[in-house]
């Protein structure tokens, strides 16, 4: 059976969860940069510069115990490296990260592994086509110490906890099923293993609005059932409200704004925000304001806040000096508008 | 009336059998119009878009109606005549626009080759105007239009090409613009920067749009007048206020409403049960009806004709107005 975890979910109405639930992950000044030049034997020689892509830059952030963190940003931003990069499926350049207070390294990742799942993007991708729903399943189980009874009944019970009877499902493969389907059976593996930590790397984008509707709501009923930390990687606003207790903003490879989800959606502080939230088509008001320009380069991002060159208020420490992460009213924000700052 | 279709359908040859993709489809658009055509995936609503420019795959094929454009209609024309009309008098923007641009050619060229033909075509000789180019270029907000000219499509930005591409069609000074899921592959803030680009050109270039797209709320900001579509077909269309806030169709209904738009702590998402039918083997009568709520029995056997109903117009057996 899948155990349901013995602390009790904290209350989602208080903004500042992490202060009263113990905190799962936590990241100190984690930072990877990909290098973007092929480097071999003549461009050594020839002393070449080599380029970095800057995907995650300094990013310190924490993540509390059955929380719901929506990483939101817009592609190219890092958001679903800061994904990899807590799921240990990517070693971090500089910095770290811990969880459970145990820092992620070569010697713990295995560890710390068992714990974490991952759903991804697409389905039909995620998902091998030649294995049966069952083969699927199973798999994930396989570095755990369990009787095959044991396994089968994780299968049943995960396969029931995604809303999929596990007779019907078992030999049906991926080509069998809906775009609906096979993204549950990937929710089901995740889940299998009852892990503490979830990333959801953009887990509804594949799909279609009816759909992605189910999807929503099955993630939230398996959030109050088993008690799961998520963090939800999208660039879709409107999922991020609905699902999350806070919600963590990405620009160019940095974390720009970080509060519970009310306060960021009704009281944006970083000018990207604010343009961000501006830009979201919705039913309920027509008409949209844009910012100007496009998201840079991650190769050569711009000095200073990298958001300064499509910024209405830049100033001039915008262009030459980073700002920094730091608290304003309930949010956390990362712009030199805010006087606290500067101190 | 710039179109008007009437009674549309479009099959597809597959291995596994015909795919029925657009039944009796009957759409309007007039002039400076814009016309958003909502659908999940697999609704026809891509068909729809390349049907009106005969564009069809090899293995597609018209199975009735009629589609008049500024009164000719296009299913009659030969091969020269439809010519005369693609990119002249109706252009298409694709999802991905750099599929749309030759990799090997400057965008300048490009652009310029472009005029060329349209200008062969309507017997005229082409003088370039650069000047016109870059003007265009100006509307549609492409930062220093000169240096994009001479670059090579793939040292432009995703949205740059998009703009491009626009650029081009403004250029070639079409009646009617398709475009198909033309802020899919872009993101949220160069969507909304094209979205109020497209609706600031059409009363500066009096042109019409139909924008085909998944994203019920892009519509909504993009369009005077919404289409939904169904497995095939139109089950309501209307002004977009009428349809948005008070939809009448029940796939509508739940298409708006499962659109998140609020905490979960406020309840959770309704949902529309089931998935969308196979167009190999659509369901028979109203094609919606194994998902609808309120399904009755002549549901299941008599397919409803749209039929106006209050504001909007729509397909569906709840409105007694049908019987009649």
């Amino acid at each position: 059976m899948l155990a349901i975890p013995e602390t009790k979910i904290v209350n989602h109405k208080i903004p500042w969860l992490s202060a009263l639930s113990p905190t799962l992950i936590k990241t100190s000044q984690l930072t990877k940069f990909f290098l973007a030049s092929k480097r071999g034997l003549l461009e050594s020689l020839a002393r070449k510069p080599s380029f970095y892509v800057k995907a995650v830059d300094h990013i310190d952030m924490e993540i509390a115990e059955h929380e719901i963190l929506a990483l939101v940003g817009e592609s190219g931003s890092g958001k679903t490296t800061l994904g990899l990069l807590l799921c240990t499926l990517e070693r971090p350049t500089e910095g770290e990260a811990s969880f459970m207070d145990q820092k992620i390294d070569k010697s713990s990742e295995t560890n710390v592994r068992r714990q974490i799942q991952m759903v991804f993007q697409n389905p039909s991708e995620s998902l091998d086509p030649r294995m049966n729903s069952r083969g699927i399943v199973m798999e994930a189980l396989q570095k755990f110490r369990l009787t095959k009874a044991e396994k089968e009944q994780r299968f049943e019970d995960s396969l029931r906890a995604v809303g999929l009877d596990p007779h019907e499902f078992a030999s049906r493969r991926p080509g069998d099923l809906s775009g609906g389907q096979k993204q549950r059976i990937a929710i089901a593996r995740a889940i299998a293993s009852n892990p503490k930590f979830v990333v959801l790397d953009e887990p509804t984008s594949a799909l279609d609005a009816s759909i992605q509707a189910q999807v929503l709501n099955l993630l939230v009923d398996l959030h109050e059932k088993f008690g799961f930390t998520y963090l939800l990687i999208t660039h879709n606003i409107a999922v991020a409200r609905f699902i999350s207790d806070r919600i963590a903003v990405m620009y160019a490879g940095k974390l720009v704004e970080l509060g519970s989800t009310d306060d960021v959606m009704t009281n944006p502080k970083h000018p990207y925000t604010q343009a961000l939230l501006k830009s979201v088509p919705t039913l309920e008001t027509r008409g949209l304001e844009a910012p100007k320009g496009e998201t840079p380069s991650l190769l050569h991002p711009p000095t200073g806040c990298r958001y300064h060159p499509r910024c209405p208020y830049a100033m001039d420490i915008c262009k030459t000096t980073d700002p920094e992460l730091t608290p304003v009213e309930n949010n956390s924000v990362a712009c030199w508008l805010y006087p606290k700052l500067k101190s | 009336m710039l179109l008007e279709i009437q009674g549309l359908g479009v099959t597809y040859r597959t291995e596994q059998g015909i795919v029925r993709a657009l039944n009796r489809v009957s759409l309007s658009v007039e002039e400076k119009e814009n016309v958003a055509v909502v659908g999940e995936s697999g609704s026809g609503k891509s068909t729809l878009g390349i049907a009106i420019a005969k564009l069809l795959p090899a293995n597609g094929s018209y199975t009735g109606g009629d589609i008049l454009l500024n009164g000719k209609n296009v299913l009659a024309m030969n091969d020269k005549e439809i010519r005369s009309i693609r990119g002249g008098v109706v252009f298409m923007v694709f999802q991905d626009p750099l599929n749309s641009l030759n990799p090997v050619k400057k965008v300048g060229n490009q652009i310029v080759e472009a005029l060329q033909v349209k200008s062969q075509r309507e017997g005229r000789h082409y003088e370039n105007d650069s000047r016109e180019i870059i003007k265009t270029f100006e509307n549609v907000r492409i930062p220093d239009p000169d240096a994009i000219l001479e670059r090579y499509p793939h040292e432009l930005s995703g949205g740059q090409v998009q703009r491009v591409i626009l650029a081009m069609g403004l250029l070639m000074k079409p009646k009617l613009l398709i475009a198909d899921e033309p802020t899919s592959a872009v993101d949220v803030t160069l969507q909304a920067q094209i979205i109020n680009l497209l609706n600031s050109l059409k009363a500066e270039y009096g042109l019409s749009v139909i924008f085909i797209t998944h994203d019920i709320s892009v519509a909504y900001n993009v369009a005077d007048k919404i289409a939904v579509m169904y497995a095939g077909n139109i089950v309501e269309i209307g002004p977009t206020e009428d349809v948005i806030k008070s939809p009448l169709h029940p796939y509508t209904q739940g298409l708006v409403s499962c659109i998140p738009s609020g905490r979960k702590s406020q309840g959770l998402l309704k949902t529309v049960p089931g998935t969308a039918p196979s167009l190999l083997h659509p369901p028979t009568g109203c094609r919606y009806h194994p998902r609808c709520p309120y399904a009755m029995d002549i549901c299941k056997t008599t397919d409803p004709e749209l039929t106006p109903v209050e504001n909007n117009s729509v397909a569906c057996w709840l409105y007694p107005k049908l019987k009649s």
